[in-house]
């Protein structure tokens, strides 16, 4: 199973044009400013939009084609959609909802019935069956309508910003059983949001959409790396460790331990922005942090910043200004430390 | 003017409008024979204008649903040429004097009508002065208020939702089935009950096309008005009547449908 798409459409103001081509058992995470197009190219696979120039062909059939005239309708194309706030039916309650797709395939009720209860037990969301979705939680409506989409035995799963409707602390317990959700859909995954530690946690691929063209594609840690634009390093060029914590002090895979501003335990992804790691020609004294010497690797200009990439353990990017690179007296190759304060470190669980 | 004047005015002009609604009732209310309201009530005649105005608005209003909720739906849809002539044609029976339209469909279903010239050619049925002509008159006069507050239902809905039901692999009729139609329900139970009271108060076109045959069209208003010459104290039972029927109605809206009224 795989995607293969080439779209090209222009709307008032805005043209789109894209290639992509995404692979099965995969979570491509397209990320992208506020109308870059992220959603456009989401309901142009899907068929909602009309139709431009190009192909879409997943897993060997072609959904629409515009040299040969083919455009199947959405109803056709076996396209699994979680749409933003879920657009769970209002009239019926959750398992009605999640019977929906199996129903309007012929199925019979009380079968249908059945398979939503076990996608419900599936999505831990079973407790809320005979709820109507205006009595659920954020969180609860979106794992019923992944249940729906699910139910439906998509190709190819496309949700478009699944958990922006919802208050962070139960965006952050969303975000963690997506991952593993998502995991364990085969077909092909493609997730649409402007929530960088979403596109970092969850990407096995990351896309990365500016007005209406792909300008980067890669894992999380190649474009965190290399950041193509401003709006990249800004939004997910961030330092993202992975590693296992005991009372608060984490050993970082490949090399190095930081100290965390809580005690936390288990295996931890940790976010670092680049503007929050500092450089020091000395050994810095003071408050107690997160201190170690590393080696310049690389220095990129991004703007009126310098992205400086500092090997040792363990390695990361630091964003500094050209003025502040230049008062250390340091460049490639050189020795620098570096330090970042535990409260500055964002632990997720992975 | 001075605050309180202006509360003052402001609030003399409400109950002014108020005591206008409300006397037109009070004096039905306080001339009505009571003490023989039963007599009057339970009168042949009363039955029988009762019994067929209930069938005839029932039929017209079942009618208006079969032939209302398809165009409602049209209706919906992105704005057309076609559309606006439809919604143009669908005002007119509200705009036009009910006399006018008794003419018109005189002029279309009658004897040297339209379409009743050959219908009574043909297969020698003849429509007016019957109780179909009543039904006809009722639902042609009737039909815009179903289609407009069910048009406004359907363009409600959101329609993410009806995407959603593409994407779920939903076909046209059970979408339509599943998720336009419970979500439009509201919509439709009050355009149903909207109709059916227009459908039942109809005078002017039932006398041009269905004339006033006792037992045959001559419907509760037609007996009012008959019966304020003959005999004015049936006309005030018979009118009340009509009042009852149409609180009846007014609170069955009230109760689900129209929450900013309750």
């Amino acid at each position: 199973m795989s995607l293969q798409a080439e779209l090209a459409l222009c709307r008032a103001g805005f043209a789109l044009d894209v290639r992509l081509d995404l692979i099965a058992a995969c979570t491509h995470v397209l990320v992208g400013p506020n109308a870059a197009g992220k959603t456009t190219l989401l309901r142009s696979l899907a068929g909602l939009e009309a139709q431009g120039r190009g192909r879409i062909v997943v897993g060997g059939r072609t959904l629409a084609d515009s040299a040969r005239g083919v455009h199947l309708h959405p109803r056709e194309r076996r396209i699994g959609m979680v749409f933003q706030e879920g657009a769970l039916f209002p009239h019926l309650d959750a398992l009605a909802n999640v019977a929906f797709p199996l129903r309007a395939r012929g199925a019979a009720p009380a079968d249908a019935a059945a398979a939503a209860r076990r996608w419900l037990e599936d999505l831990g969301v079973v407790d809320c069956a005979a709820t109507r979705p205006a009595e659920l939680s954020g969180g609860q409506r979106q794992r019923i309508a992944m249940a729906r989409a699910l139910a439906a035995e998509p190709e190819l799963l496309l949700l478009d910003e699944p958990t922006s409707a919802i208050d962070a602390p139960a965006r952050a317990v969303l975000r963690s059983d997506l991952r593993r959700l998502l995991q364990r859909f085969s077909g092909v995954r493609l997730l649409v949001t402007h929530d960088p530690i979403e596109a970092l946690t969850l990407a096995d691929r990351l896309l990365v959409l500016e007005a209406g063209r792909i300008v980067q594609e890669g894992t999380p840690e190649e474009v965190a790396a290399h950041p193509r634009s401003a709006y990249v390093a800004h939004l997910v060029g961030q330092n993202l460790l992975h590693g296992d914590a005991r009372a608060g002090l984490v050993a970082v895979r490949g090399g190095g331990c930081l100290r965390l501003a809580e005690p936390r335990e288990g295996p931890l992804d940790l976010l670092i922005h680049p503007r929050a790691v500092a450089l020091h020609g000395r050994a810095p004294e003071g408050s107690p942090r997160n201190v170690w010497q590393g080696r310049i690797t690389g220095i990129d200009a991004l703007g009126d910043r310098l992205r400086v990439r500092i090997a040792g353990e363990p390695s990361l990017v630091a964003e500094v200004t050209a003025q502040g690179l230049r008062a250390l007296g340091v460049g490639e190759g050189d020795a620098v430390w570096v330090s970042v304060k535990a409260t500055e470190i964002e632990a997720l669980e992975p | 003017m001075s605050p309180y004047a202006a509360r003052l005015g402001y609030g003399a002009a409400v109950a002014l409008a108020v005591a206008f609604l409300a006397l037109p009732v009070l004096g039905l209310l306080a001339r009505a024979p009571w003490a023989r309201l039963g007599e009057h009530l339970l009168a042949a005649e009363t039955l029988q204008a009762l019994r067929l105005s209930l069938l005839t608005s029932a039929g017209a209003t079942l009618l208006d649903l079969c032939l209302g909720l398809p165009l409602a739906v049209w209706l919906a849809g992105p704005r057309t040429t076609g559309r606006a002539l439809a919604r143009a044609l669908l005002l007119l029976p509200m705009v036009l004097p009910p006399v006018v339209g008794g003419v018109a469909l005189l002029l279309a279903y009658g004897r040297r009508g339209l379409v009743g010239g050959p219908l009574h050619e043909v297969f020698g049925v003849g429509i007016p002065f019957t109780w179909a002509a009543v039904v006809l008159a009722q639902a042609y006069m009737a039909l815009p208020f179903l289609v407009f507050a069910v048009e406004a239902g359907v363009r409600a809905v959101d329609p993410r939702l009806l995407e959603a039901a593409d994407t779920l692999g939903a076909g046209p009729a059970f979408r339509f089935r599943r998720v336009t139609l419970p979500l439009v329900a509201p919509a439709l139970l009050a355009g149903l009950i909207t109709c059916w009271a227009r459908a039942l108060g109809e005078f002017g076109a039932t006398i041009t096309f269905a004339g006033s045959l006792a037992g045959e069209t001559r419907t509760l208003p037609l007996a009012v008005y008959l019966a304020l010459e003959t005999d004015p104290d049936a006309a005030m039972a018979l009118s009340l009547v009509l009042v009852g029927l149409a609180l009846v109605l007014l609170v069955l809206l009230r109760r689900r449908w129209l929450p900013g009224v309750a």
